[in-house]
């Protein structure tokens, strides 16, 4: 009888086993949050860090974040004194109605807090209590948090108008399966 | 046979015997005054090293006071635990420059401690006190908790002292041209 029980799989668990990370934003100012992206890896890796590269002193800046151990992009966005930067990677966000919301009221919090991702002469403050309280209660949030409960939450902030935390700077925030 | 037997009545006993849950304290000794300090990286939240400063003698309150010399070009910053005239931080800040931790002179590994098995948080019931406000720094109280909060000895001094407000302040030795990945958060508790 055991053997029967253990040797099925569910998609959950299917899900469970593949190396994921869910990039999610939520806007600097008003703390809404306003989509995400699912990345899937076929490799798994021991560790999760993310470097980011601040390419200044150029007309258009880029700053681009990659997940070291497959030296793979996630986020890759352009900055411009006195204009409008874009993100370039991914494309596309899915939006907010894409994610699923528990319905309980309750609030969890991630036991190891967050890490800030930031470069050289690209600094930023984070309001870390409103940017978890904007995205708990996804379902994938909860998800993730569950399957990998002690890591640290990275964050981000993208200010496409170089050097302004203003209306159109987000936060965007990583939580690894 | 009855050997077994008694052994596996016994077993219970030597399971019970030992910590319970509700203590949480098995390893701290709350007969001495200690007072706990933690230095957490100012833009990682990693914590990078934990500091318990034990005094012989017991007080009924913990006020910290600060000196501060505001750093044109020198300055520095100096916490006292105020009823035992103990220095708790003593730290010089450079305006263009790097000041240095003077005290506490050295701090242990925080892989010498553990962090509970937990993925619960907790939170100081009466919250937190920055003992130096410092206007070249960002505090966000909430993050550098959850970063420490998972370490037993930790858990373990507000277990002891569940009423204090946790005392979380940033050292900057360096401003003016200063480089916040040359700053610290500092967080302590009092047995």
């Amino acid at each position: 009888m055991p053997l029967i029980i253990l040797s099925g799989c569910s998609d959950d668990e299917e899900n469970n086993t593949k190396n994921k990370v869910l990039m999610l934003k939520v806007d600097y100012q008003t703390f809404n949050f306003e989509g995400g992206i699912e990345y899937t890896f076929d490799q798994k890796t021991d560790s999760f860090n993310l470097d980011v590269d601040y390419i200044y002193y150029t007309d258009t800046e880029t700053i681009t974040i990659t997940y070291r151990e497959l030296n793979e992009i996630l986020f890759d966005g352009t900055l411009i004194w006195n204009g409008l930067g874009e993100m370039k990677t991914p494309q596309s966000l899915h939006a907010p109605e894409y994610f699923d919301t528990i319905s309980t009221n309750d609030v969890i919090y991630p036991s190891r807090g967050f890490t800030t991702l930031k470069a050289y002469l690209y600094d930023w403050n984070a309001d870390f209590y409103n940017v978890w309280m904007s995205i708990h209660h996804l379902k994938k949030v909860r998800e993730y948090l569950s399957s990998n409960p002690f890591q640290q939450i990275k964050v981000f902030v993208y200010t496409p108008r170089s050097g302004y935390t203003d209306s159109n700077a987000d936060y965007y925030i990583f939580i690894q399966n | 046979m009855k050997k077994i037997l008694y052994f596996i009545f016994l077993i219970p006993l030597f399971i019970f015997t030992g910590c319970n849950d509700d203590d949480n304290n098995c390893d701290i000794d709350n007969s001495t005054n200690k007072v706990l300090m933690l230095k957490v990286d100012y833009n990682t939240f990693n914590i990078e090293g934990v500091k318990e400063l034990v005094f012989s003698q017991q007080t009924d309150s913990f006020t910290i006071v600060k000196e501060y010399l505001s750093p044109g070009d020198f300055g520095y910053i100096r916490l006292i635990y105020k009823e035992l005239n103990q220095q708790l931080f003593y730290g010089t800040i450079w305006w263009d420059g790097l000041g240095e931790l003077i005290y506490p002179v050295s701090f242990e590994s925080p892989d010498e401690y553990s962090s509970v098995s937990t993925d619960d948080a907790i939170f100081p019931i009466y919250g937190f006190n920055c003992p130096f406000q410092n206007s070249f720094a960002y505090l966000d109280f909430f993050n550098i908790w959850l970063n420490v909060q998972h370490l037993e000895i930790v858990r373990q001094y507000l277990h002891t002292n569940p009423n204090q407000k946790v005392q979380i302040f940033a050292y900057t030795p360096s401003v003016g041209g200063g480089d916040p990945s040359e700053w610290d958060y500092f967080v302590i508790l009092k047995n």
